[in-house]
């Protein structure tokens, strides 16, 4: 059977990496009993599927994962089963059964966080209304470092959502960011690009992801600036499960 | 008090996960509801510390007493230390995140002499102060074990005690002790004279060094008359009944060892005349098929891992491996876990059992000849000759292998050119072993890796006697093979060891107390994780003699006589003198002593009186 949950990360598991989260799944699997489907070949592979690699320092209460069963059980043994297993710090939320064979981590387009930072210099006034300026450029270009090498992209296309306050010389905002294999902004990129364009530097404190969503085509649904008068919706909508 | 270090801190340094705890298994008390607290310390990086299973084994046999709570500490990597020297942040227990300072006890485990800078860093970030006779009631009681405390002369004085041997049973008669103690209330010293009392613990304080004018030591004896005059080893007598753990803590990154470790037996029937773990861990003793058929069950469910690892010093020794391994593979199968097999004898045994264990994998075999010639092996007992060496390789590359290291020791006894040249020339025959199987049968791609370390003759070994190579003669021998292997086929390469570190290792290994100042400065002068090549600093450790008017020559490459009175002779590792001195004679005769399974050699290991000793007799 197929199965697709969501999961929250806490404080305490935060400073490990994507790599090392797969691994303790695949050992926590083991320990619960549910039998994971392997696949074929020389090196058969736990059949385990994240949405979203999480940066290190990142907490979460909105991160999915799809896995195959050798067997059938009900979504809340299921839980009840891998949440024993799991060390404190992660523990499922959700878990639905799944028919559509949709690849999780193609499908997601955004995410949404909230972030908070530290101002570092001050040097326009008029950061206190960045949400302000920030929604009203064009461009946000900034440097994306990836396997290539580095390369200047604009982010503003990918910023669908923006609130926030500041308060001192601190600042929280809560955005929905591009996300997934081809459009993703990371927060760091995100607060860099809003650095440069109120002209202060912003230091990343926190970072807290609530949502990963999947862009759901030709349906009139809620609309989201950005989103192609598309909707966004929960990676567990029945629609795509 | 709790130690906090900050997201900032944390963000700031290498794998952070090295110092937050939270894995699978930790276990979780109050420390206000135990008695004890007592933490171990590992004096090197989280993973390799976390790959040890002699910590695995005490932290679950001392937390399985309620009222003890046993937590665990590594040594702060280099970027953290910094940042604790500089904000004034005292080193902490992953557990609880308590501070050293609030701990009963402190047991440090000694795996290499090169972690003994290590030892004193932790202290020191913990506000400990170094030496022992600096710390009163009110500070943890500072304790040692391992394979390094067979001579625990170097660090005895920053050491309260020391356990000497297997310490599953002796860790909690002191922890009985000490509990009475406490509850009556009394001096650390009239502790330390109980403790002493314990078979097995050795409290260096309670023991006065005299020496001659030639620098060699003229007498050890106990302060007082109700201390032991020697202190003989422990050990488990019965393996299946020790307590082995089966919730093994499952790291939440990557380390060293990362697999479930079964232990299959402790000791070594072989008895090579330099390996120190061959003698120290006598007699050989079993674990029963069945024990470690539970066990390795026990280990799979309750950790989750994906491979599982046969622990000893020779898994080819194990006397029903065939009919065990049998079992284990159905097991590791059913589980959809991977078994590895480290030190096998190569035959065709091994290579179908290789075959049948990891379906994928055909990583490298290694071959440990240790020395080129026969003469030389005879000389360190290592009891395989060239053809076998050979007909392994040869199986190997027909099962299409084509991957092999070999692993040499330089600077053994009697030790000559012809001796080094000759690990070249087996390197040859090793290449010319792979030609010989036909094109169609073997891989493609031969690699030979050929790996020299410079041999450093260890105390309770027949070599205990035998001056080490100089660091000059150790250079000159390391380009003398360098040059032979690169004449020799593409197909080989060599790797050596650096021979600084085994001359420093050399003099803390056979050490006596006049060392301890020595230790002192070198870690004064910035020397720490000595055992990883990129921070060892072999000039400070000579800068560190130098002013402490200490020649490292008297304790490497100095030949003792055999009427010597030895550093470590008021330790009982169960081997007596006489046979290690026979052993020692017949290694420059070049002659050999049969295996522990073919003939008893009487090295004094009966008198335990369990294990291969007693089902032989």
């Amino acid at each position: 059977m197929h199965i697709r949950f969501r999961f929250k990360r806490e404080e305490e598991l935060k400073f490990i990496g994507h790599l090392d989260i797969l691994r303790l799944f695949e050992r926590a699997f083991k320990r619960s009993g549910l039998p994971v489907s392997h696949s074929q070949g020389f090196n058969p592979r736990p059949q385990i599927v994240f949405a979203q690699p999480m940066p290190l320092g990142l907490t979460s209460i909105g991160e999915f994962a799809d896995v195959e069963l050798e067997k059938e059980y009900y979504t809340d043994e299921f839980m009840q089963k891998l949440n024993g297993s799991l060390p404190p710090g992660l523990q499922l939320l959700e878990a639905k059964k799944r028919i559509k064979k949709s690849n999780l981590m193609s499908i997601i387009g955004a995410a949404r966080y909230k972030i908070g930072f530290n101002i570092e210099t001050r040097e326009n006034p008029a950061i206190d209304r960045f949400v302000e300026i920030v929604s009203g450029e064009d461009t946000i270009n900034v440097i994306k470092k990836t396997k290539s090498g580095e390369k200047e992209i604009n982010i503003r296309p990918l910023i669908y959502e923006l609130s926030g306050n500041i308060n001192g010389n601190t600042g929280e905002v809560e955005v929905l960011l591009g996300a997934g294999q081809t459009n993703n902004v990371r927060p760091e990129l995100f607060l860099s690009g809003v650095s440069h364009v109120i002209g202060s530097e912003l230091k990343l404190e926190y970072m807290h992801r609530l949502m990963l969503y999947v862009e759901f085509r030709g349906q009139k649904g809620v609309n989201l600036p950005g989103a192609n008068k598309n909707a966004w919706i929960s990676p567990l909508d029945e629609k795509i499960l | 008090m709790k130690v906090n270090l900050s997201d900032e801190i944390l963000f700031s340094v290498e794998k952070p996960a090295r110092y937050t705890g939270g894995e699978w298994n930790m276990v979780v008390k109050d420390p206000g509801d135990v008695d004890i607290r007592f933490t171990f310390c590992f004096p090197d990086v989280y993973e390799v510390g976390m790959s040890h299973l002699g910590m695995k084994i005490l932290y679950h046999v001392l937390n399985k007493r309620d009222d003890i709570y046993c937590e665990r500490v590594f040594a702060p990597w280099v970027d953290l230390e910094r940042i604790m020297r500089e904000r004034d942040i005292p080193l902490f227990a992953l557990e609880t995140k308590a501070p050293l300072m609030d701990f009963d006890f402190l047991g440090f485990t000694l795996q290499y002499e090169m972690s003994y800078t290590n030892v004193l860093n932790m202290l020191d970030l913990a506000k400990i102060p170094l030496f022992s006779k600096d710390r009163d009631e009110s500070y943890p009681l500072v304790i040692g074990g391992g394979p390094c405390v067979c001579n625990p002369e170097p660090i005895a004085d920053f050491f309260d005690l020391f356990v000497i041997g297997e310490g599953e049973e002796v860790i909690l008669e002191i922890m009985d002790q000490y509990k009475a103690w406490k509850a009556a209330g009394g001096s650390k010293h009239e502790l330390l004279l109980n403790l002493s009392k314990v078979p097995g613990v050795y409290v260096p304080s309670l023991y006065s060094v005299s020496y001659n004018h030639d620098g060699t030591i003229r007498e050890v004896s106990p302060n007082k008359e109700e201390v032991p005059g020697k202190v003989t080893k422990r050990i488990i007598k019965d393996m299946d009944a020790v307590d082995f753990p089966e919730d093994i803590i499952v790291p939440l990154i990557g380390i060293v060892h990362d697999r479930v470790m079964l232990e299959m037996f402790r000791g070594c029937i072989r008895g090579c005349r330099f390996c120190q773990a061959g003698f120290i861990y006598r007699p050989v003793r079993e674990k029963s098929p069945e024990v470690l058929l539970k066990q390795a069950r026990g280990a799979i469910s309750k950790t989750g891992y994906e491979e599982i690892s046969l622990v000893s010093l020779s898994t080819s020794d194990y006397s029903c491996l065939q009919s065990f391994t049998d079992e284990l593979i159905k097991l590791t199968e059913e589980n959809k876990v991977n078994l590895s097999l480290p030190s096998l004898r190569i035959d065709n045994f091994s290579l179908d059992l290789m075959e049948k264990a990891q379906k994928v994998r055909k990583s490298g075999l290694t071959f440990a000849p240790e020395a080129g010639t026969q003469r030389l092996r005879n000389v360190i007992n290592k009891g395989i000759t060239e053809e076998d060496v050979i007909s392994s390789v040869s199986l190997a590359f027909e099962g299409s292998w084509s991957n092999v290291k070999l692993y040499f020791m330089i600077g053994l006894p009697t030790e000559t050119l012809d001796d080094i040249e000759a690990i070249s020339d087996l390197a040859g025959k090793v290449v010319r072993a792979y030609k010989m199987v036909p094109k169609e049968k073997r891989a493609k791609g031969l690699k030979v890796s050929v790996s020299a370390s410079c041999f450093v003759p260890k105390p309770f070994t027949p070599f205990q006697w035998v001056g080490q190579d100089t660091l000059e003669t150790f250079i000159e021998k390391q380009r003398f093979l360098k040059e032979k292997i690169r004449q020799r086929s593409k197909s080989v390469t060599f790797h050596w060891h650096d021979a600084k570190t085994s001359v420093i290792e050399a003099v803390l290994a056979r050490g006596d107390r006049k060392l301890s100042k020595v230790i002192k400065k070198a870690w004064e002068k910035g020397c720490r994780f000595d055992g990883w090549d990129e921070h060892f600093k072999y000039d400070k450790w000579i800068e560190a003699f130098h002013e402490e008017d200490i020649d490292p020559k008297f304790y490497a490459s100095r030949h003792r006589q055999f009427d010597e009175v030895l550093p470590w002779e008021h330790i009982d590792m169960g081997i007596s003198k006489k046979f290690l001195q026979r052993e020692c004679e017949k290694a420059y005769n070049e002659e050999t002593t049969p295996n522990c399974r073919l003939k008893c050699s009487g090295c004094g290991a009966g008198a335990f009186d369990t294990g291969l000793c007693v089902e032989k007799l």
